[in-house]
């Protein structure tokens, strides 16, 4: 199995050559194989040009930790509006390969490559694809970014803002189909990595870490029947870590003082307790090292039913980073629409809440020994807890909206969201510059998507 | 105005025409199957189902978008809109997970292709049902 990545400028690059290889293709975008009945080469794309109006000056509503500019108080387009180009290319009739580019408004319409794959038919029931790919996390994790395909204007932000950062994956996906009677169940067994930028919106000005996923492995299983879709996955990363300048710093400063506490419970002149006290405040302190890297599982059981016009969609969700600081959360959403011809409205409940307590930074107290040391201590405890303040995400909503399927490839929607943290300490998924906070945010959105 | 008239007219009876057209599924004469229902359409229509019970690749084969047969079939056999369509083929052609069926230009080509195919399954206007081909099923007018 090989994998490759993909550093932000060469991403950039392909991304520009895949707009400007879509631009020369779609003069022939048609050319077809006369004896397969397809076309062996085929340009599509999809787009969603939303506008979001936000009432709250202190959080601008975001897509994801990547994103550049925020959708802030007032009308913006940031949240939502997106273009994204694909060709696919059937190379042979068990061989395509695929290219997909975005360009979203919050990040400036900079060209990203989406998916770049190979997909080879293996036999019947497997499939092999290689490349980038995208992310199988959550339920709708890999249709978060087409609007059209998807019901409502977005996948609920408490649940899908904290996974929305890993767009897609480096790597490879091995994919088994097999029908037991109605039921066609769909396997599929992942491995790769991810990069993104991971934005502190709390900084002034805003500083993004190089966030890297490495050894993403994992298996999500879906059945299908005739009017239910049941879908459960699981994904172990290996590594998640965050690195910036400030990001170092804290490590670097953390690293210091367990070496410097470690060095002084050493000295034989000290009494004995005291000496196992500052060995014991030295191994806390290391525990506080690296406090954003984390090893997560995400965990998802979801379905989408059908009855007559009615449709429900449900999704719960685990979050574990297996970190102090990041914490582990336990999420939800439920769905409920109703069709009447090419108008559907729909009503929808998520939450995400952080289940785990708050990072624990009393390693960081006075030693009473030194005032220096100490001084060191307390501005490393209070950076600290300002970032665990920051890093607990727990948001929920309550959303309201209408689609209208008014063409064969457009729809409209119209969406209220009432998005809440637990209190004006508690950012949630929110871009926050600074605590206390309004803690309730309302988004109105005016969206139209279409695929061409 | 009186061409446009002419033309109105003549887009009615079409319209007509095609309300009562019985649409009925067909596969390639050597596929194992007799009958199958209208579940089992869709999900192979929809390539949720990819292979026959015998183990051979089930190969659909549409009409193009536009054509009132496709939307005639899709409506009485999926139950679904041109848009669910849509909306379903955005989904996993975006997402990389699958892709539509092969395209005919018409009923005929798509008996020609179906004959021609191994696993092809295909739908047609009942009228136009030829010998080699075999319906699996066949839906009210």
């Amino acid at each position: 199995m090989t994998y490759f990545s993909l550093t932000p400028p060469r991403r950039q690059s392909l991304a520009l050559a895949l707009l400007l290889a879509s631009a020369l293709t779609s003069a022939c975008a048609d050319e077809t194989d006369a004896e397969a009945g397809a076309p062996a080469l085929r340009l599509s794309g999809f787009g969603t040009l939303g506008f979001t109006h936000n009432d709250n000056h202190d959080a601008g509503a975001i897509f994801s930790s990547a994103q550049k500019r925020p959708a802030g108080q007032g009308w913006s387009s940031n949240l939502d509006s997106v273009l994204g180009l694909q060709v696919e290319w059937q190379a042979g009739p068990d061989t395509a390969f695929v290219l997909q580019g975005v360009a979203r408004a919050g990040d400036d319409l900079s060209p990203e490559l989406r998916m770049a794959y190979l997909r080879q038919q293996i036999s019947n029931d497997f499939a092999l694809r290689g490349g980038r790919i995208r992310s199988p996390l959550y339920f709708d994790s890999d249709v978060v970014e087409i609007g059209y395909a998807y019901l409502m204007a977005r996948p609920a932000l408490p649940v899908y803002g904290t996974v929305n950062s890993v767009a897609s994956i480096d790597g490879a996906d091995l994919q088994w189909r097999h029908n037991f009677g109605d039921t066609a169940v769909l396997a599929q067994a992942y491995y790769g990595q991810s990069d993104y930028h991971h934005r502190f919106y709390n900084l002034d000005p805003v500083q993004a870490a190089d966030a890297s996923l490495r050894h993403i492995r994992g298996l999500a299983v879906s059945a299908t029947l005739p009017n239910l879709i049941l879908r459960a996955s699981h994904s172990l990363i290996g590594s998640y870590t965050m690195r910036s300048p400030q990001v170092s710093q804290i490590n670097g400063a953390t690293a210091q003082f367990a070496n410097a506490l470690q060095a002084a419970a050493a000295n034989p002149f000290l009494p004995a307790a005291l000496g196992a006290g500052l060995q014991a405040k030295a191994q806390g302190i290391s525990a506080l090292a690296a406090p954003f890297d984390s090893r997560p599982l995400y965990t998802s059981v979801g379905f989408d039913a059908n009855a007559g016009d009615w449709r429900l969609l449900g999704e719960a969700t685990r979050l574990d980073s297996r970190s102090a600081m990041v914490g582990k959360y336990h999420g939800y959403q439920f769905t409920l629409a109703r069709s009447f011809d090419e108008i559907t409205p729909y009503v929808s409940l998520a939450r995400q809440r952080r289940v785990s307590p708050p990072l624990d930074t009393s390693a960081l107290a006075p030693t009473g020994l030194d005032p220096a040391l100490d001084g060191g201590l307390a501005q490393l405890k209070a950076g600290l807890d300002q970032a665990a303040r920051y890093a607990d995400l727990s948001t929920r909503s309550v959303s309201a909206g209408v689609r209208y399927d008014f063409r064969g490839n457009m729809a409209l929607k119209l969406q209220y969201d009432h998005l809440k943290t637990p209190g004006a300490y508690a950012p949630g998924y929110f871009a926050v510059s600074h605590l206390p906070i309004r803690p309730t945010v309302n988004l109105f959105t005016v969206s139209l998507d279409f695929v061409f | 105005m009186r061409i446009a008239q002419y033309s109105l007219i003549s887009c009615l009876l079409l319209a007509c025409s095609w309300a009562q057209a019985q649409v009925v599924v067909v596969v390639n004469r050597d596929t194992a199957v007799e009958k199958i229902n209208s579940d089992q359409a869709t999900q192979m229509f929809l390539k949720q189902v990819q292979t026959w019970p015998d183990g051979k690749p089930v190969q659909p084969i549409d009409i193009r978008e536009g054509a009132p047969l496709r939307a005639e079939f899709y409506s009485k056999v999926t139950g679904r809109s041109p848009g669910q369509l849509r909306a379903y083929w955005a989904r996993q052609s975006f997402t990389g997970m699958g892709f539509p069926p092969k395209q005919a230009d018409s009923a005929e080509e798509v008996s020609k292709l179906v004959q021609a195919t191994p696993g092809a399954i295909g739908y047609i206007n009942k009228k136009q049902v030829a010998a080699p081909l075999k319906v699996v099923l066949e839906t009210t007018p």
